[in-house]
């Protein structure tokens, strides 16, 4: 077996075991990217010197038995749209085509703080506002399992990278499904925390009221390792959220016997393959087999998530990117006869079309004479939405759902953006309702691609949301890998 | 859902974006589309709702107004297209 195919907590164990170093992981895994990157670009920036560096030093420490960090040598991979320090961030936009941050975000700090080792930064969505990682200025990525196909996205890259075995682990940011749609499209594991539980201080804000980070991994044990180490109260995010941290991993392997589980009967009215409803419904299967109570339930708001997403995010979107102006960083039109022709030339050539699209969508529904019947109404649908997720944890632990209602597609075949956002839309409604979410493998379709299923729990209830995880992928036992 | 290639142009320019005349026609229609989708908000009831803007229960958190030097003019200027003497340069704005 290759290092690099080893997940998180197997490259631990050796690592403290001596029986292998960071630098012969981290070798491996830059291996498998020279290997695998030609084929699918999950990646924009390759941090090979660096990362080889810094796994050298954790082998010192490690050697020397000096203190080290708890992911001490795991090398990760990290969604461009998150700032570190010194090494190029994107977010894959001809916007930021050459920006070097001069400050790590908070996850960064927190993952530095615990030696992890910098590999590479991962292609992704412009500003994350995609579901395919066609959007970027720098390429598409395709899908390890297919390489006609998507890899999802807007963590696309991220996804890919973790499937590839390029990675341990990686990191997105998931605003209305961009972790959990392309884990799903790629067979990995990925997680949206509770809003608020990891600080979005230094990532690139797309809608800053719907935003997280979170982990993509190989197992849900390890997203949940991840949990513990990048989130907390952070004073530079104003929503991070004021509270005790619990320790994810908690109760996470105890069975699931008398789990209430509902499953939302809007979900399964949707247009859906063959391929979803036949895995999802194996799925709820192996729940009841390990003696979780399984209903049908309502979301009477379900149909109404996207359209409020699409408002709020775009609104949200015409305010965050209106900082881009061609002054402070990035890019910058060559021509210009004054200050308003270059803010104009600067954003028209620097942005690509869906960001545009996004902002003057936002600019509309925030318009005088449109406030109040686009942007108002969607925040009052939000409410809606949120309560109907609350009434639900009043009977239920999780809600089950599949990830997508579609496996991976084909690259070039959503033609037109409605066509696109509905790739999105079971996933959007946790986002909208601040809930928390994951993504974990539970299948195949016909053609051999991946499948997904999604567990919902309550704000604030991970360790539910992990312990459920958890025993499914156990009884599942999903181990298919991608021939790349 | 109707929108003018004057509304398109409004926006643009609220935008602070230049817009071709091809890309016009193909935001009209896209933006149609998405609000008629939008349409179905209509059908619920919100007159005594709520809006929600932010998901947590917590609001106002303050910290202290402190400054710090954690990073230095010549790190905040590294990314600038363009700067001089320690200053950004934009584009004269003053007669």
């Amino acid at each position: 077996m290759k290092l690099n195919e080893l997940n998180l907590t197997q490259a631990l164990t050796l690592l403290d075991k001596k029986e292998i170093t960071s630098a012969e992981l981290t070798e491996d895994c830059l291996k498998k990217i020279e290997m695998a990157e030609p084929k699918i670009h999950a990646l924009v920036t390759i941090a090979g010197e660096n990362a080889m560096e810094q796994a050298k030093a954790v082998d010192k420490k490690r050697a020397a038995g000096k203190k080290i960090g708890r992911l001490a040598g795991i090398p990760g991979i990290i969604k461009d749209g998150i700032c570190t320090r010194d090494v190029r961030s994107t977010a894959s936009s001809k916007m930021l085509y050459n920006y070097v941050p001069v400050y790590d975000a908070h996850v960064i700090e927190k993952l530095k703080a615990e030696d992890y080792v910098l590999v590479a930064k991962a292609n992704m969505d412009e500003f994350a506002m995609g579901s395919s990682t066609e959007n970027s200025h720098f390429g598409v990525t395709r899908n390890p399992w297919d390489m006609e196909r998507v890899p999802g996205g807007s963590s696309g890259g991220s996804a890919a990278a973790v499937a590839a075995d390029e990675t341990i682990f990686a990191l997105g940011s998931d605003t209305g499904g961009s972790v959990r749609q392309p884990a799903g499209f790629c067979g990995v594991v990925g997680v949206k925390p509770t809003y608020g539980t990891v600080s979005r201080y230094g990532l690139m804000a797309f809608a800053s009221s719907l935003d997280q980070i979170g982990p993509l991994t190989k197992t849900v044990e390890d997203s949940a390792f991840l949990m513990n180490v990048i989130s907390g109260r952070d004073e530079r995010d104003s929503t991070s959220a004021i509270m005790r941290y619990p320790d994810y991993e908690k109760d996470m392997r105890k069975d699931i016997k008398g789990m209430k589980v509902g499953v939302p009967k809007e979900y399964m009215e949707q247009e859906m393959s063959n391929d979803v409803r036949r895995v999802f419904e194996d799925s709820v299967k192996l729940f009841k087999d390990m003696g979780a109570t399984v209903e049908t339930t309502s979301l009477p708001t379900f149909d109404y998530a996207l359209s409020a997403y699409y408002i709020i995010s775009s609104a949200e979107v015409s305010s965050n990117l209106a900082r881009f102006d061609g002054i402070r960083y990035g890019y910058r039109t060559k021509e210009y006869a004054d200050l308003k022709e270059m803010y104009k030339k600067t954003r028209s050539e620097g942005f690509g079309d869906e960001v545009k699209r996004r902002i003057m969508l936002g600019n509309y529904v925030l318009s005088s004479g449109y406030y109040d019947a686009y942007y108002l109404k969607a925040l009052k649908v939000r409410t809606l939405i949120k309560n109907d997720f609350e009434e639900q944890f009043k009977k239920f632990d999780i809600l089950l759902s599949p990830v997508t209602p579609t496996p991976a597609f084909k690259i070039g075949e959503k033609s037109t953006p409605m066509e696109m956002y509905v790739s999105d839309l079971f996933t959007v409604p946790v986002n909208i309702a601040g809930m928390s979410a994951i993504s974990v493998p539970a299948g195949l379709s016909a053609d051999g691609l991946p499948l997904g299923i999604q567990v919902i729990t309550n704000a604030f209830w991970e360790n539910t949301m992990f312990r459920a995880a958890y025993n499914f992928e156990q009884s599942a036992g999903f181990a298919a890998k991608p021939a790349l | 859902m109707r929108i003018s290639i004057e509304e398109v142009e409004k926006m643009a320019s609220l935008s602070m974006l230049y817009v071709s005349d091809d890309d016009k026609k193909m935001l009209q229609s896209s933006l149609e589309s998405i609000l008629s989708h939008a349409q179905r908000l209509n059908e619920l009831d919100t007159e005594n709702v709520e809006p929600t803007t932010y998901i947590l229960k917590q609001q106002n958190v303050y910290r202290e107004d402190e400054t710090t030097d954690k990073l230095s003019r010549e790190e905040l200027l590294r990314n600038a297209p363009e700067q001089e003497d320690g200053y950004f340069i934009v584009p004269q704005v003053v007669e």
